[in-house]
């Protein structure tokens, strides 16, 4: 299918190409890292399938750049299944190479609609590859006498069923292209091993979206009859039956796929207007879908693909062998035309037109078109046999009707799948969580109406009481749905730390816990690249060289921890290393230098000077490495943390190690709010930074020289911020025994807040200010109120900044 | 031009959008007209509880909650350096959408939808009310009443974050 002048349709078409791509591309790549291990062979399958599917599609995409880098892959993939050895570095680091020039070839796919840009680079790739591959062999040539070269390409444990196969292969052995093309057969015999990569999880992924597909497809085919013309109409059902094509090859249902690939073949000729609909072409669609259903149907009720492929092929036949039709589209005449007895065969399928013959092309692989063309033929003449085999053995090699599948599953019994689950776009359940917003605060408007005051209405408090239930219950069940494991996230840093490591001379052990906390997906978005600062500066100027480690006493291998858990309603990060630490001396020095130091260093404790790092302009590096050390990076962690109304803290003792806790609210929405007055102003406290509030007698506060008043409870001595100053409001009264002192606590610092009065609490719907007002300090933002005035929720970390600090409000810098 | 005058000024929002060209909302400050172009306009409210902000730009008021939105409102009078003056039932909210953000602006009447034609907007004189004369497009005279037009960007914000605002 060419690409250029790309229609609406073909357009949707690549995205979702690109964007299941860079799904399978991102879902894969945490198996690399298993390849080091012993007993990979399933990792090296999962990752080989990745590359095989991909050049597929690329292929049918007429994307050839990736198809060929795919392409080299695949072949050093399967090189290595054949090997079946422990991994070498270089593999690993050759395999993410791929991995990472596919996805930046396929992020320019999505906007340019071609891959000719990475043209150069996969060049010198493809070289990489080859040369691995060369060294993969001769490496196994040396190691092992049990597999010659030869069987590199011959593929010896073919089981039986595709033995002709085999010694198909035999034959023309020399040419890996040809090798190639029997990678499919070579799939589906192994699908016994892959089936354990396919966990539960994506496989009820795969069956929703199936029967999602399938729906959609039966609605437009009955449409379709009713419209013949509707070309869109039956472009958007080629579209669907193309994803589960696509779905089913990479789940490694081969049935299925084949079964997509007939009617994708059926649908791309109507839609480009080669093939007039009629009853009998939907029919023939209909039925097809009707297969696939029932076999979608028997892996769902069994949890696996097994009773599928064994139940295929007789569902299969009456259509894919009465009813054949074969539709030249402009693929495939080219590529007949480009085969040497391409004649022949137009003719014959020409005068077949009558008998319905489908061709079970696959896209994945267009040479094999012609091929199998021959056998369908075959098939047509009731003469012909699979005793032909050995006469002309390339063309059995090619898989057209399911071969048994090997009894794998009776071992392996699964759960029902009954999973269902429906994709929906974000920007809805923004729009919802937005309602649900509005939902908590106008509920509160109701239930504390001031209309109601003073009157005992037991009724409607029963009522009221009800309803705060319930309107809770949907916000938490809202709060749910955009929950997602920190997971993918970590899995990326692994990853990272891998990369950076290695360009370092590191030796790194890098242990991640709590992967399966639940996150707004909106905050791990926010929050993946401020872990990637602090994980490359841990690692490029906190973990030290093996030489230097050893030198110091410690292991070699230094160790890097990434733990993510649950702490009230905020989640902990924390990132440590048992590397350099902090030299508190020389980040004084350099803060010096780069004039970041309002106070004398000497007053400045240990956190306070560490803090210094999140300057903008701060890096203490000596050498600046092309990883880390520019200076950018840990002021925009800093702010990108505190936009999530986070905190971040640093811990470090010179020569131990080091550790970053990031402390990250669970959601970015609601609040709990205490409500306090300040004249005629409300203001809202996090109730969680809350820990006590009492009026107080003049005699418990105390006055220091400079004039900061300062409260005694229990033996403690808290200083006292007067919120009217700080925020310019007029109190009722400025004697402190006639209002509250609210203490506030944030890390270990507590604060006495002085207002008038605490008015309440309430579930507060965080509003930001609008980007006209821009950042308000002491101020995350604003709630609406139950009366619907406005509240102004206080930043308690930012409060503390300012008291501790001693910044004068009145000098705040305007136009922050 | 006379026969617009009558239009309703809160069917402004229901005019088609090629057809807002040339139209203005006009208002008034003490005895001066003053007229915004009507495409920045979102609606027309009356003055509401007004909850003060801290620390934030002066000529930002405070922000009111329309139907749930926060909007941050500024009070021309502020910014035009004129005496301030009490809210009564006459005062106006102007919502108006600048740059993607809604913003209030208050002004102590809303007179009415004007049609101006280009040609006939002239250049104010570069000594015209000093200070004011940064936030003026042109003039204009309707019925022998001069109506200053205004700048919606140099109303809204300082020099130096339009400076800002282009570089990026």
């Amino acid at each position: 299918m060419a690409v250029h002048n790309l229609d609406q349709e073909s357009q949707e078409m690549l995205n979702n190409f690109v964007s299941e791509a860079l799904d399978s591309l991102d879902t894969n790549e945490p198996l690399v890292e298993e390849l080091r291990n012993e007993d990979n062979a399933e990792f090296v399958n999962a990752i080989f399938r990745v590359f095989h599917t991909l050049k597929g599609l690329s292929g049918f995409f007429d994307m050839q750049v990736i198809h060929h880098v795919t392409h080299e892959a695949e072949t050093l993939l399967d090189l290595m299944r054949k090997v079946n050895r422990v991994q070498d570095e270089d593999s690993i680091s050759l395999i993410y190479s791929c991995f990472d020039f596919l996805r930046a070839l396929l992020d320019k796919v999505s906007a340019e609609f071609t891959d000719v840009s990475g043209h150069d680079e996969a060049e010198d790739l493809i070289l990489l590859i080859k040369n691995e591959i060369e060294k993969v062999k001769a490496g196994n040539a040396a190691g092992s006498n049990q597999l010659s070269e030869e069987d590199f390409f011959n593929f010896e444990d073919v089981p039986e069923e595709t033995s002709e196969a085999a010694s198909a292969v035999q034959t023309d052995s020399s040419n890996p292209e040809d090798a190639f093309m029997f990678a499919d057969d070579n799939d589906d015999s192994e699908s016994g091993g892959l089936e354990s990569l396919v966990s539960d999880e994506m496989l009820g992924q795969y069956l929703s979206d199936a029967f999602d597909l399938l729906d959609t497809c039966e609605n437009n085919l009955m449409k379709l009859e009713t419209e013949p013309d509707n070309k869109p109409l039956a472009g958007e059902t080629f579209g669907a039956i193309h994803s589960l094509k696509g779905n089913s090859g990479f789940m490694g249902f081969s049935d299925i796929e084949e079964l997509s690939s007939e009617m994708e073949t059926i649908l791309d000729s109507v839609r480009s207007g080669d093939l007039d609909i009629d009853e009998t072409i939907i029919s023939i669609l209909l039925s097809n879908v009707e297969a696939i259903r029932s076999k979608l149907k028997a892996m769902a009720e069994n949890g696996s693909s097994v009773s599928a492929s064994e139940t295929s092929s007789s569902e299969n036949e009456p259509i894919s062998e009465d009813d054949f039709f074969n539709i030249p589209d402009d693929t495939v005449s080219k590529e007949i035309a480009a085969e040497e007895n391409a004649e022949p065969e137009i003719e014959e399928y020409e005068e077949s037109l009558d008998d319905f013959f489908i061709a079970a092309q696959n896209d994945n692989n267009t040479q094999e078109v012609s091929h199998q063309q021959e056998e369908q033929k075959e098939k047509m003449k009731p003469t012909a046999s699979k005793n032909d085999a050995p006469a002309k053995p390339e063309k059995m090699v090619v898989a057209e009707k399911p071969k048994p599948a090997p009894p794998q599953a009776a071992s392996s019994p699964r759960l029902t799948m009954q999973k269902k689950d429906i994709r929906v776009e974000t920007s809805k359940i923004d729009k919802l969580f937005d309602l649900v917003g509005e939902l908590i605060t106008i509920e509160s408007m109701v239930t504390n109406n001031p209309d109601l005051k003073g009157m005992d209405l037991p009724n409607f408090a029963k009522s009221a009481n009800m309803l705060n239930k319930i309107t809770r219950e949907i916000q938490e069940v809202t709060m749910s749905v955009r929950m997602m494991p920190l997971e993918g996230l970590f899995n990326k840093m692994k990853r990272l730390v891998r990369d950076v490591s290695i360009k370092m001379n590191k030796k790194v052990d890098f242990v991640i816990s709590g992967q399966e906390t639940e996150m707004d997906k909106n905050v791990i978005d926010e929050i993946a690249d401020p872990l990637v600062h602090i994980l490359r500066n841990a690692i490029d100027h906190g973990v030290e060289s093996p030489q230097d480690r050893a030198a110091a006493g410690k292991s070699e291998t230094g160790n890097v921890s990434l733990k993510a858990k649950y702490e009230g309603n905020e989640i902990l990060i924390v990132i440590e290393d048992d590397g350099a630490g902090i030299n508190r001396e020389r980040v004084l020095q350099k803060a010096e230098e780069k004039g970041l130091l309002s106070v004398p260093p000497e007053t400045m404790t240990d956190r306070e000077v560490f803090m210094l790092v999140f300057e903008p302009g701060f890096s203490t590096a000596k050498q600046v490495t092309d990883i880390s050390g520019r200076g950018v990076g840990m002021d925009v962690v800093k702010k990108n943390i505190e936009k999530l109304r986070g905190s971040i803290d640093v811990e470090s003792k010179y020569g131990k190690g080091s550790k970053f806790t990031l402390r990250i609210p669970l959601t970015l929405a609601i609040l709990d709010a205490m409500l306090i007055r300040i004249g005629a102003s409300i203001f809202a406290l996090p109730i969680l930074s809350v820990s006590e509030s009492f009026r107080t007698e003049l005699s418990t506060i105390s006055e220091t020289m400079d004039g900061l008043e300062m409260v005694k409870i229990r033996e403690e001595i808290i200083p006292v911020v007067r919120l009217h100053e700080l925020y310019k409001k007029d109190p009722d009264s400025k004697n402190i025994d006639n209002g509250v002192l609210i203490i506030a606590e944030s890390r270990d610092r507590k604060l006495a807040l002085f207002a008038d009065e605490i008015v309440g609490q309430q579930q507060a719907v965080i509003k930001g200010f609008s980007q006209y007002i821009g950042k308000v300090p002491g101020i995350t933002g604003c709630m609406i109120l139950g009366d619907g005035g406005i509240g102004l929720i206080i930043d308690i970390e930012g409060l503390f900044d300012m008291a501790e600090n001693k910044i004068e409000f009145a000098n705040v810098e305007q136009y922050l | 031009m006379t026969e617009n005058l009558d239009l309703d000024i809160y069917n402004s929002s229901e005019t088609e959008e090629d057809t807002l060209k040339d139209q203005f909302l006009s208002f008034s400050l003490g005895k001066e007209y003053y007229a915004l172009e009507i495409v920045f306009v979102t609606e027309i409210i009356g003055i509401q509880k007004i909850t003060e902000v801290p620390n934030v730009k002066d000529h930002i008021k405070g922000i009111i909650n329309l139907r749930g939105m926060i909007i941050p409102v500024v009070d021309i009078r502020y910014r035009f350096g004129m005496k301030m003056v009490p809210y009564n039932d006459r005062t106006c909210i102007i919502v108006v959408t600048v740059n993607g953000s809604q913003i209030g602006l208050i002004v102590d009447e809303v007179q009415e939808v004007l049609t101006i034609a280009s040609d006939k907007i002239f250049s104010a004189p570069h000594t015209y009310k000093g200070s004011k004369s940064k936030f003026i497009n042109g003039v204009t005279k309707i019925n022998e009443t001069v109506v200053i037009l205004l700048d919606i960007q140099k109303l809204l914000y300082d020099e130096k974050e339009l400076v800002e605002e282009e570089a990026e």
